[in-house]
């Protein structure tokens, strides 16, 4: 399903124009960088937890040139499904 | 960092940032997260505008063993949810290691890298060495300019030197030291002597001596200036009384460190005790003064009463001689509320004000935080109020005492979550920083 298929299917079960739709997707989306640009996590119940997750650098090896290289550090976003979720998906 | 975000709150902040009715965006959220769970039920993958990818991916049967009974079973096949965020939003999320490469090491550069580490320790260690000589000590002993300097191997002639002097201090500047308990607790031993000299006037020569005695007794019971007793003991401090001090300070101040922080703390407690001694010895030689002018003066007026029949040419001289002595005991007390205010307070102010800590090897910044403001997140400000001591917030030396700023300062609270906030952003900002 694409993001505007979403958006539609949204719009249509509130009953709410599609710019509104997208307006609070965006706002969701700036609320979800902000927390977790702070290391923070954002769960929703019966979904699952985002949580940005802080990488440490390491060193790794080219397998096919056999060179070293030295990954920086890195903060990722991470999505960790609830119970009810998997459950639902089996 | 590493706080939930709950789902009003997160409603909260979605009706915030769009400014839409709460009840809207509790609605709205609800959906999404219906939609896309039907969706992935369904087997679809959900691809979402700015946010990413829902995607489903399937796991095959594999065998198990039951940890409990050590049963063997099969994990049937299932389809589990990855999620892969958008370019956009991974990318804003990892702001703080934006400039960061990936860097290609050459094969050699293992042994340069050990080199490299070496070099990092020992300079580590150096600053530490440094450390622990200066700073704990200028800490506590700010006041004084000798002990600051001095390595500890001097330090029992240089007691000597700072007590001599104070000696000559409280010698010389006696009395104009006098402080401002001398309202409270002189009031009584003045109006003792001035009775007693009301009632005793035939044996005034004595009796000035007696009283002497008492009020160089005296003021050593009532007073609470530590364990200054007379005039002679400043000249050799009892080595018990000392150390008790000493002891106790520590016991009751640092439980645990490391023996150069005991050292300074034993400077800051002596230094502490000398300028009690030097409040001390001044107000006793305040009191001689005092208390010689108020005989004076009641001599004066006495003998003026009694020898008014008999001569009134020595009348006049012996009442300039009590306005003198009335007017001398004024400017002195004149000049002792400015010397007052030099003296006491400087010692007093130190210590409601502003409180401080130690960074042990187990405790650090953020224990210290814990402590004095209940949330380990406040570090940060404390490390804010001892930057010029602190040059990177991981590796502090162990011993080195931090102011730790009152919590109005930064407005810190606990129970507030947009204190908390402010507080995590600053060590964002300073770890992104560095």
């Amino acid at each position: 399903m694409e993001s505007k298929a979403l958006i539609d299917e949204i719009a249509k079960k509130m009953e709410r124009s599609t710019e509104d739709i997208s307006k609070l997707l965006d706002g969701f989306v700036a609320t979800l960088e902000e927390r977790c640009g702070d290391l923070d996590s954002v769960a929703i119940p019966g979904f699952g937890t985002f949580e940005a997750k802080k990488k440490t650098e390491r060193v790794t090896v080219n397998p096919s040139t056999g060179k070293k290289m030295l990954v920086p550090p890195k903060i990722i976003l991470t999505f960790k499904p609830s119970a009810l979720l998997k459950s639902k998906l089996r | 960092m590493n706080i939930k975000m709950t789902f009003p709150e997160l409603v909260d902040a979605v009706s915030a940032a769009t400014q839409s009715p709460k009840r809207v965006s509790e609605i709205f959220l609800k959906e999404l997260f219906m939609t896309i769970a039907d969706a992935l039920r369904n087997g679809e993958n959900v691809k979402v505008r700015n946010l990413g990818l829902f995607k489903l991916t399937n796991v095959e049967a594999r065998k198990s063993v039951n940890v409990n009974t050590g049963e063997e079973m099969e994990i049937p096949s299932h389809r589990k949810v990855t999620f892969v965020p958008d370019k956009a939003l991974a990318d804003a999320i990892n702001t703080p290691f934006a400039s960061f490469d990936t860097v290609v090491l050459d094969d050699a550069l293992s042994e340069d890298e050990l080199k490299l580490m070496a070099k990092v320790e020992d300079f580590d260690e150096e600053y530490e060495a440094e450390n622990k000589e200066v700073k704990p000590i200028a800490e506590h002993v700010a006041e004084e300019n000798e002990p600051k300097v001095v390595p500890p191997v001097f330090r029992p002639r240089v007691i000597e030197e700072v007590q001599e002097e104070a000696l000559e201090e409280h010698q010389e500047e006696g009395p104009e030291e006098p402080v401002n308990d001398i309202g409270k607790e002189s009031e009584p031993t003045d109006a003792i002597s001035q009775e007693s000299d009301k009632i005793e006037n035939d044996e005034q020569i004595q009796q000035i001596k007696e009283e002497q005695v008492n009020i160089d007794e005296q003021p050593s019971v009532a007073s609470n200036i530590g364990s200054g007793t007379s005039e002679d003991e400043d000249y050799c401090i009892p080595e018990d009384d000392d150390e008790e001090y000493v002891n106790e300070s520590n016991d009751s101040e640092a439980p645990k460190h490391d023996g150069s922080f005991t050292r300074g703390f034993i400077w800051g407690a002596l230094t502490m005790f000398v300028l009690y001694l030097v409040v001390g010895g001044g107000y006793f030689l305040y009191q001689h003064v005092k208390n010689q002018e108020i005989i004076d003066t009641a001599l004066g007026v006495d003998s003026v009463v009694a020898e008014n029949d008999i001569a009134t040419l020595d009348d006049v001289d012996e009442v300039e001689e009590a306005d003198k002595a009335v007017k001398i005991s004024e400017s002195v007390e004149k000049v002792a509320p400015a010397s007052e205010a030099d003296a006491q307070p400087a010692v007093k102010a130190e210590r409601p004000t502003l409180r401080y800590d130690t960074v042990t090897s187990t405790k650090f910044l953020t224990k210290i935080a814990y402590k004095h403001y209940g949330n380990s997140d406040f570090w940060v400000y404390i490390y804010e109020e001892n930057r010029a001591k602190i040059k990177n917030p991981n590796t502090i030396a162990p011993g080195t005492v931090v102011v730790v700023p009152p919590a109005e300062k930064y407005g810190i609270d606990k129970n507030s979550k947009e204190s908390l906030r402010a507080a995590r952003k600053k060590i964002q900002e300073i770890e992104s920083g560095k």
